[in-house]
């Protein structure tokens, strides 16, 4: 494992501000996470065992990046490391969102790797929407491009004042071959406030990518988070979501790909900390050749936090013989009043469901092809933007055929 | 039209069937019965090609195609049908999704063009209307959440919407009430023609009052112990399987 | 709420009312207070142990100095000072091999007042007509008696304390003790290993079903004293036997320890069946006092087509940190874990299973019924592993949990790890307090709430309950204090 030191030495040189000098002191009290830590146990850390991955100063050569197309119909921003592309991005006044960049807060991290975000992500790119705001839709792009050896920290945050509502789509690409994507998003919904996130992770050739998001939902504020995420080299994906009012409601909603040699782990954290609120989680992973897919799913019912109804539901799909999958689904129940439950599934394909395609004339191909686009479908079929519903059969179609291969 | 000769088949190394011989030509009706144990889904299962029944010796023959040699799906494309005894539920994947895909695959197979959906549509609404199987059940995952009832006609929806030739209907008359087996005896009339073949599975002779059998098989022990036409399960019916072991 | 009390109440029942916390007065022989290594050979010799063993539990001694207490459990407590306890305590009078005529009768005494039939002609907890029981009474550190031994021994069958095993077979005993669970295991387990002095020992040869079940009672007296006993159950090809164990202490205010080692070994075709009612003292109603119980129990399948399952009704302890678990090595071989914990007041338990399937068409099964009321904790936490060898194996697990009170605790920690395609693994768990709608239902059909509350805490209960034999059931039954509506089983 590289020595904490490493970071923290380049990390003084390059830190400014105050909230920056806080966080390097987290960062030297915690260190980088270890696969002890329970909610580090599946990821694949690997990556920072290899020579430290250096800041990247600059923010990146604007003019050689290929911009993805548009996917949805809301105006959209493209950042590129954090930075806004003013050129490719659409003018947002009259949207009611209103974005800023400023000096970072100090802020506590949950582990060192989010501490190191803090101290090197410089200003956050700040999104809110006003109370009053008649707002629809946005499209955030964020695009990340570096070289092998290097490393983006971006952290955003997003806050929707009460009553506000609006739909997000956050999408994060990767350009070009880049060391470590280190993704930090904060979202604040206050009092009746209404989010909905549809988010697309496509890192492509990044070595490691760590995405830590974290919500906090207000009295009665509803939050929905429908994902699509295809695996980088080592792909750690974190939603941390406090239901801190009453009558709160979460859904998270997803499905994940591990490609080959790929790791990916999802770790979820759902806490109840009011009456009366509902959350509802439900995660499909697909792991292919010597894939491996995690879920880690946290579900905390304070004390005194009656009425929770909360639940979970998480399947994993083995396609090849190396494919390796792990779950560690938590139920922490500290109050009486409670519904909760949460399943969990792995295994392969149905064998009788694969004979009874073929006896019905469905080659055997196709009979796994077929099944396996059904594993993921009541997910996509939950998301209620169509667009984003459809693209992400589009995403996962192609890669289910390209990874069925091998199968036997 | 189906000949099987001197079949022997083991399940989990346990040998199943014994020897089975049996012949159901051209625009006929045979009927198996059995007791539990007996062998009867294992010969269906094996004449529609599951994997986990190891045929050790023995031939079965299909309109001169060595049946044996073939997947499970190129015996359905020809035009071999298994109405399961406990058809298997396929959450994600809708009814009506899986039929077209399926009916599809068997045109692909045969060398036909692929029927468009509109086409589709409406022969699936034509062969549902007269099973009596509704709209919402068309669009529901197959067999997901089905009553033992829809079951069995959803198998019968398949069976006529695929239009094969020769039908092997396991048990297809177990665990249904007296409205649902009319249905179902309704479905096999329909089905039933002088171009097709056709074994009926099963353990009690209700079904049989239905559907007329031509050659009613007695299968015990892995092995047909007696043939006879349907006075047969008059007499089943009366002295019980244990007279004929 | 309401319907919440009464079924608090239930479970006060069951854990408050500490019926065996009685102390007998028997005088004992300790060795001095406090850990070291002249400790471990003062117990050595006090156990006449032979070379290797006195080597095995040196190691053991020293490979514990090394280690530190476990924390990733979800229990609290203060730190043990392990100087200041007993690890040694015998009631006088024990030297050798006695007839029960020479046993003080004050500990005779002692297992008749627990219901226990440490006389041949009695019948385990005054049952008429319950099947004979064979049993071997471990009180405080030692073995006091073992019932039934000629009638096993003409099937062929050993059971005997395990200081009795390591003089008369020690061959045995060489081979298998530390075999499952290694010397240095964990800390708990390499402080048995250290310090234990007695235990139960079984061995069943090839094609042989144990003629009756077998049981060990365990009866902490002395105070201050930790009881470290050791159990190995060696069960051969194509054999069965069924072995039941319960737990019993006086009520006092400081805490004890109970570190126990369980080991089994299921050759080709074999089964054990091991049963548990755990009813160490729970502490006060202020959570003052009880047992610390720090217990390691594996067993391993070794050969193809054994079957070991774990059934325990725990009720007791302060704090429980227990595993049983299954190492399924042999193709074909099945595991099982059944559980029924109730924690009161200020009792925590964290208990659960691991499931490690090595070879093919391995199947494990994992029933865990948790019930929390007062302050307790209640954690179930598990392990199932599928190694890249298991082709085909299955595992089912089940947990649910009940809650009585807002003040309680219940958590579900499952890990599960799969590296082969073909194997499948379900998991499913839920959290929920007692329905008042079913409790509105009993009532409307004419019972009483507290029979009503019964009734569905026993339904909660009875998938694991029906995995008992049935001389245990009526024991679990009056422990939980709750009917079971007719036959269990």
């Amino acid at each position: 494992m590289t020595d904490v030191a490493a970071y923290l030495d380049e990390a003084r040189k390059i830190a400014a501000g105050t909230g920056a000098v806080a966080a390097l002191k987290q960062l030297e009290a915690m260190g980088l996470p270890t696969n002890k830590l329970e909610d580090w146990r599946y990821t694949d850390l690997r990556p920072l065992r290899k020579e430290p991955f250096r800041a990247l100063a600059d923010g990146g050569a604007e003019a050689e990046i290929a911009v993805p197309e548009s996917l949805s119909s809301w105006p959209r921003l493209v950042l590129l490391n954090g930075r806004c592309l003013r050129d490719a991005s659409d003018d947002l006044s009259g949207t009611g969102i209103d974005m800023t960049q400023t000096a970072p807060a100090v802020d506590l991290a949950s582990d060192g790797i989010e501490a190191l975000n803090f101290a090197l992500a410089g200003e956050p790119f700040q999104l809110n929407v006003d109370a009053g705001a008649e707002t629809k839709g946005l499209e955030l792009t964020l695009v990340f491009d570096g070289a092998p050896d290097r490393a983006v920290h971006t952290r955003i945050l997003l806050r929707l004042a009460s009553g506000t509502s609006l739909d997000l789509w956050v999408r994060v690409v990767g350009s070009g071959p880049l060391g470590w994507i280190n993704l930090v998003e904060k979202i604040e919904l206050e009092k009746d406030s209404r989010l909905r996130i549809f988010m697309d992770i496509d890192p492509q050739s990044s070595d490691f990518v760590t995405i830590a998001e974290s919500i906090r939902l207000a009295a009665g504020a509803r939050c929905e988070h429908h994902s699509i995420k295809r695996s980088a080299g080592s792909l750690r994906h974190m939603i941390r979501a406090n239901l801190a009012g009453p009558r709160a409601n979460l859904m998270i909603n997803g499905a994940a790909l591990a490609g080959h040699n790929q790791t990916l782990a999802t770790v979820i954290e759902v806490t109840h900390s009011a009456r009366d609120a509902s959350s509802q989680q439900f995660f499909r992973n697909v792991a292919a050749k010597k894939g491996s897919a995690s879920f880690q799913g946290r579900i905390v019912v304070c004390e005194k936090a009656d009425g929770t109804d909360a639940h979970q539901s998480n399947k994993n799909l083995l396609i090849h013989p190396t494919a390796k999958a792990n779950a560690k689904p938590e139920l922490l129940i500290d109050a009486d009043d409670v519904q909760c439950s949460h399943g969990t599934s792995t295994g392969q394909l149905d064998e009788a469901a694969i004979f009874y395609l073929g006896q019905r004339g469905i080659p055997e191909l196709q009979a796994r092809a077929f099944l396996t686009t059904a594993f993921l479908a009541d997910i996509f079929e939950r998301i209620p933007d169509q667009d984003f519903a459809d693209f992400c059969r589009s995403q996962s179609d192609p890669w289910l055929a390209n990874h069925q291969g091998g199968e036997k | 039209m189906l000949r099987i000769e001197n079949l022997h088949v083991s399940f989990d190394g346990n040998k199943i069937l014994n020897g089975v011989d049996l012949e159901v030509p051209v625009g006929k009706v045979h009927a198996i019965m059995g007791p539990n144990g007996s062998g009867k889904s294992t010969l269906a299962n094996t004449i529609a090609g599951h994997k986990g029944y190891d045929v050790t010796s023995g031939t079965v023959t299909y309109k001169d195609l060595d049946l044996l040699a073939l997947d499970p799906s190129e015996r359905a494309a020809e035009g071999v049908f298994l109405g399961f005894q406990y058809p298997v539920e396929i959450p994600g994947i809708s009814n009506m999704n899986f039929l077209r895909t399926a009916l599809n695959s068997i045109r692909r197979y045969r060398g036909e063009e692929e029927m468009s959906a509109a086409e589709f549509l409406g022969l699936l609404r034509e062969k549902a209307a007269a099973l009596g199987i509704s709209n919402d059940m068309l669009k529901r995952a197959v067999n997901v959440g089905f009553s033992g009832g829809e079951r069995k006609r959803n198998e019968m929806l398949q069976m006529a919407v695929l239009d094969p030739q020769f039908a092997v209907l396991d048990e297809t008359d177990s665990g249904l009430d007296i409205d649902a087996l009319r249905i179902v005896a309704r479905g096999i009339n329909a089905f039933h023609g002088p171009e097709k073949g056709l074994l009926l599975i099963t353990h009690y002779k209700r079904l049989l009052s239905y559907v007329e059998p031509d050659v009613i098989h007695v299968l015990i022990d892995g092995r047909i112990a007696r043939s006879g036409d349907k006075e047969l399960a008059e007499e089943l019916e009366e002295a019980g399987y244990a007279a004929f072991a | 709420m309401a319907a919440n009390a009464e079924a608090k109440e239930q479970v006060d029942k069951a854990t408050s009312e500490y019926k065996y916390g009685f102390t007998s007065d028997i005088e004992s022989e300790f060795a001095p207070k406090g850990l070291n290594e002249d400790i471990v050979r003062f117990i050595s010799a006090k156990k006449n142990d032979p070379d290797w063993l006195l080597e095995w539990r040196l190691k053991a001694f020293r490979g514990w100095q090394e280690m530190v207490d476990p924390t990733w459990a979800k229990i609290r407590y203060p730190e043990i000072d392990f100087q200041d306890a007993y690890y040694y305590a015998a009631p006088k009078k024990m030297n050798g091999p006695k007839s029960l005529d020479e046993v003080d009768p004050e500990i005779l005494r002692t297992y008749e007042k627990l219901g226990i039939p440490i006389r041949e002609q009695e019948v385990l907890a005054g049952i008429e007509g319950a099947p004979k029981v064979a049993v071997d009474a471990v009180f405080d550190s030692v073995s006091v008696a073992t019932t039934f031994k000629k009638e096993l021994k003409r099937a062929g069958v050993l059971f005997m304390s395990i200081s009795e095993a390591v003089q008369e077979h020690p061959d045995l005993v060489r081979k298998y003790l530390g075999s499952v669970v290694p010397a240095r295991d964990n800390f708990f387990a390499a402080l048995n290993a250290a310090v234990f002095s007695d235990g139960t020992f079984v061995y069943v040869p090839k094609n042989t079903r144990c003629p009756m079940e077998l049981s060990t009672y365990f009866r902490i007296n002395a105070a201050n004293t930790g009881q470290f006993e050791r159990t190995l159950i060696i069960v051969d090809e194509g054999s069965y036997v069924s072995y039941l164990e319960g737990c019993t202490a006086p009520m006092r205010d400081e805490n004890q320890l109970h570190a126990a080692v369980v080991e089994l070994v299921a050759f080709d075709n074999a089964e054990i069946k091991y049963s548990t009612i755990q009813n160490w003292y729970p502490g006060d109603k202020n959570g003052k006092g009880g047992i610390y119980n720090f217990v390691t129990k594996r067993g391993i399948c070794a050969g193809k087509n054994s079957k070991i399952s774990w059934t325990q009704v725990e009720t007791g302890s302060a704090i429980t940190w227990k595993y049983p678990s299954c190492i399924l090595k042999g193709d074909g071989s099945s595991g099982a874990f059944y559980s029924v914990a109730i924690t009161n007041n200020y009792q925590q338990a964290d208990t659960g299973t691991k499931m490690i399937h090595i070879g093919k068409n391995t199947k494990s099964r994992i029933i865990s019924k948790g019930i929390s009321a007062g302050h307790g904790q209640n954690t179930y936490r598990g392990l199932v592993r599928m190694l890249g060898k298991a082709e085909g194996a299955r595992n089912y697990t089940q947990c649910d949990s009940l809650l009585l009170s807002d003040t309680c605790g219940a958590h579900t920690i499952p890990y599960i790890e799969v590296a082969n395609p073909t194997a499948q693994v379900e998991h499913e768990a839920t959290t929920s307090k007692i329905s008042e709608d079913q409790l509105f239902y009993c009532m409307t059909r004419g019972l009483g709430q507290e029979d009503a509350v019964a009734l569905i805490v026993n339904g909660f209960c009875r998938d694991v309950m029906q995995h008992l034999p049935m001389e245990f059931a009526v024991e679990a039954q009056k422990l939980l204090g709750i009917s079971l509506e007719g036959s269990v089983g």
